[in-house]
């Protein structure tokens, strides 16, 4: 093989890797998302949503959770009461409502222990009340790092539809 | 000529890379300090405080020390059963000598033993000098042998034997007389003309200069969070906080003083009384300082409320230890699959979980130098307190102690020592075929069944040192957690 020839390979080659490693990089998750992204339901049927960390060294969140009240009814899983978790290993500020609204004041992990990427950073139960689309959406999730950082991170909406049948 | 001064100005260079006097004589930190432990065939040096049972023969407990009661002093003796080869070394760093003479207090148990002083060039061996390296050697005397309560020390001054004085090591050499019969000598209190005069308020021996503490004594200057205060006079030991700020007077620093209420304990309550606080202001709330409390103050708040061993999952324990170890001993976490040690296969070692903590003496192997690791304060889940723990050879001495929060937890005062337990040790071994073994211990008196949350906060310290001079070998310990 001549010279030439093995540069061009060795090129190609490089070229591969560097789309390969871009291409991976973004199915790489960032921030936070919702599991399921979605739900059927129906009238009086629950289930349990999760707001999952991609984010390294989380150690506070507090967010707020937008639904229609009409179609779903959510609720904390457990519903904490401003106290340390049953284990001690997590500070659960008490939740605020309003129509349509709950408020996750904040959530705070003890003694300098983290949630880490794929960590469930908090659970919700989610009620078909009627039949109906709704959008659950988490608003200003802000959290807090290692380095006492305060960050926004996005959150796709969850799609929630309740059905009779 | 120029070969001449050469000559003068290396020796000036070396006279002045030692300081001048003996430093540690005291053994005041409970450890050797700037002296070293060495032995043949297993001869043993150790610090021993007073009011210890260092001898088999009773009466060491009642001994009184020189400096009185919580001062310490070294032990040298041959091994258990008297081997008369068996010799115990102590060897003080260099150093250059002041205008006075050698003084030291010493205290044999025995007549039977032979107590050697060498003075040896800074860079002689310390185990085995060749004679050119010996400056001077004098066989001691035992004057008044005895233990127990009437028991003496006696004090001795040597001259050295270089006039003008120069740089030195001074050593002492014990071993039995008898064979089958090991006594110990213990020494303290070594001195050697006055080090230049420098500002020490606190009088703990380290200059205000470099004083971590310059008005709390503390010998050892453990600083657990390496900020500008050490743990003796940190209003917040374990959390950097260096502008110390204290708002409400308490003696806790802003940065920790999680006890909202100031009832005593981090709880329930102060987690309301936070909650409260969020989005409006309350000074004792604001643990940043910055004129609200919010997300950020909770994070902090949270990371200084710990129910149960920042450790119950195994993933996260290890950085819940601080390494106070001692004279170079090695104290820290490992993963498994890594190699930890240098007999074969440790790598293959299987683990409890991801981690372990990993305690030894130093790579030369000096029992002397211990292998320290203290959790940070906790509140306990529950009356036991378990752990799996490996040792790679049976020549170690490795426990496990239960402390009330120590401001010197290096050297924790024995009141402030709760139990303290050996770790297992019926099955060491390395390697793929090792075990870990279960041990579990009963804190239950200081476990509140009622209400966890009010029990009071304890620390766990694990410490290990070898027995056999020259040899180091690891202690694993995993899986430390409380519960029921």
């Amino acid at each position: 093989m001549s010279a030439r020839w093995r540069s061009a390979t060795v090129g190609a080659f490089l070229l591969c890797a560097v789309g390969w490693s871009l291409r991976w990089a973004s199915h790489v998750p960032r921030g936070a998302e919702l599991a399921p992204a979605s739900l059927v339901l129906r009238p009086g049927e629950q289930a349990e949503l999760r707001l999952v960390n991609h984010e390294p060294g989380v150690v506070a969140l507090g967010f707020r959770l937008r639904f229609d009240e009409a179609v779903v009814q959510v609720d904390p899983v457990p519903p904490p009461a401003g106290l340390l978790s049953a284990d001690g290993s997590t500070v659960h500020l008490a939740v605020r409502r309003r129509p349509g609204v709950l408020e996750v004041p904040g959530v705070a992990v003890t003694g300098g222990r983290t949630f880490s990427p794929w960590d469930t950073l908090y659970r919700i139960t989610v009620r078909g009340v009627r039949p109906g689309a709704s959008a659950l959406t988490v608003e200003e999730l802000t959290v807090v790092d290692l380095g006492d950082e305060r960050r926004v991170l996005p959150v796709a909406p969850a799609r929630i539809a309740v059905r009779v049948s | 000529m120029v070969i001449l001064a050469l000559g003068v100005a290396t020796c000036a260079a070396s006279a002045s890379l030692f300081p001048t006097g003996i430093r540690d004589g005291d053994f005041a930190s409970g450890a050797l300090g700037s002296f070293r432990g060495d032995s043949l065939r297993e001869g043993i040096v150790e610090v021993v405080h007073q009011g210890d049972n260092f001898s088999g023969i009773p009466g060491s407990a009642e001994i009184p020390f020189p400096n009185g009661q919580g001062s310490f002093a070294v032990k040298l003796r041959s091994r258990g059963d008297g081997t008369p080869d068996s010799v115990a070394i102590l060897t003080s760093l260099p150093f250059v000598p002041g205008p006075g003479p050698l003084t030291f207090d010493t205290l044999s148990e025995r007549a039977g033993v032979r107590l050697e002083l060498l003075f040896l060039e800074p860079g002689a061996d310390n185990r085995l000098p060749v004679p050119a390296d010996v400056q001077g050697r004098i066989v001691l005397g035992v004057e008044r042998p005895g233990t127990g309560a009437a028991a003496r020390f006696t004090t001795v001054q040597v001259p050295f034997p270089a006039n003008p004085p120069r740089p030195v090591k001074v050593q002492f050499r014990q071993h039995t007389l008898e064979p089958r019969n090991g006594y110990f000598t213990l020494i303290s209190n070594l001195r050697a003309g006055d080090p230049p005069h420098e500002a020490d308020r606190d009088g703990d021996g380290v200059p205000d200069v470099v004083d971590n503490c310059p008005d709390v004594p503390n010998r050892d200057q453990t600083n657990s969070d390496g900020d500008a205060f050490g743990d003796a006079c940190d209003n917040c030991p374990y959390l950097e906080n260096n502008d110390q700020a204290d708002r409400d007077g308490d003696g806790v620093g802003d940065r920790c003083a999680t006890d909202i209420d100031g009832d005593g304990y981090t709880d329930e309550a102060d987690v309301a009384r936070f909650a409260s606080a969020l989005g409006a202001y309350d000074a004792r709330a604001d643990f940043n300082d910055d004129g609200r409390v919010d997300l950020l103050d909770l994070a902090l708040f949270a990371k200084q409320v710990r129910i149960g061993i920042s450790g119950d999952e195994l993933r996260n324990f290890a950085a819940g230890f601080v390494d106070h170890s001692i004279n170079g001993g090695i104290g820290g976490a490992v993963e498994r699959g890594q190699i930890f040690s240098g007999l074969p296969a440790s790598d293959l070692t299987p683990f409890p979980g991801p981690l372990a903590l990993l305690l030894r003496s130093d790579v030369p192997g000096h029992p002397a130098s211990e292998g320290v690791l203290t959790s940070l304060p906790f509140v306990p889940t529950g009356p036991r307190l378990g752990l799996a723990v490996l040792s790679e050879n049976l020549a170690v001495a490795a426990t496990v102690r239960v402390l009330r929060p120590s401001r010197t937890p290096r050297t924790p005062a024995p009141e402030d020592i709760l139990i303290e337990t050996p770790l297992r040790n019926d099955r060491p071994s390395s390697g793929p075929r090792a075990a870990f073994l279960e041990q579990t211990i009963d804190i239950s008196p200081w476990f509140n069944a009622a209400r966890p949350p009010h029990s009071p906060y304890i620390q766990v310290q694990l410490r290990q040192h070898t027995t056999s001079a020259g040899s180091g070998y690891f202690t694993l310990v995993g899986d430390v957690r409380t519960g029921p």
